[in-house]
């Protein structure tokens, strides 16, 4: 197997990791909602859930290290454009999110946890799926 | 003004007798990077559009062109 061809077997990965993500954080949100109150562990591990989902989609991780050749390929100019463009979804998704939460919040009152939580896992969530949707298309 | 982008990266790609992935290997990007390009949907950096005319022995202005 070729570098390339290795870039392209990490690459789908990644988006299969990314899609997986963006399925364990609404889930892990709507528990910690419906259910009766925010245990320090549950709330430890959704904190270092999303810190490594939003690690992973800027480039900062290729920055750090002294990245190999495959890591290269897997962040050449077509990922930084995905991750771009997912990003400006994660945004959006964050606007619409905060709005329609405050807007229900006049109904039924939310804390400023639960309303902080609901507007990053909107946005991680969207930004996420963006990427991976876009990884696996540009890879057909 | 609506201005487009066009390419004949795939015709010049095989008319050198390269794959995708040789292409991408040649030039050190990934595959989609090829892909994308080739289909239009992604817009090369100038540095790009003129590693991939050097490795296919083209002048970069037969491989990409604007069309108004």
């Amino acid at each position: 197997m070729n570098l390339v061809e290795k870039a392209e077997q990490r690459s789908r990965l990644r988006a299969a990791l990314f899609y997986a993500l963006a399925t364990i954080l609404p889930l892990m949100t709507i528990l910690a909602l419906a259910g009766p109150g925010e245990s320090t562990t549950r709330l430890l591990l959704w904190l270092l859930i999303i810190g490594l989902a939003a690690l992973n989609l800027s480039s900062l991780p290729f920055r750090w290290s002294r990245c190999g050749p495959v890591s290269r390929l897997m962040n050449d100019e077509t990922t930084k454009d995905h991750r771009r463009s997912s990003f400006a979804a994660g945004f959006w998704a964050m606007i619409l999110s905060a709005a329609t939460t405050m807007v229900v919040a006049t109904f039924q009152p939310l804390g400023a946890a639960a309303l902080g939580r609901i507007t990053i896992t909107a946005g991680l969530t969207a930004a996420l799926i963006a990427f991976a949707t876009l990884e696996l298309r540009a890879s057909r | 003004m609506n201005e487009t982008l066009c390419n004949d990266l795939k015709a010049a790609r095989e008319a050198v007798g390269l794959t995708q992935g040789a292409l991408a290997e040649a030039i050190g990007v990934s595959r989609k990077t090829i892909n994308t390009v080739e289909n239009g949907v992604f817009q090369p950096s100038t540095l790009l559009a003129l590693k991939l005319a050097r490795a296919l022995g083209r002048p970069v202005e037969s491989l990409f062109w604007i069309a108004d």
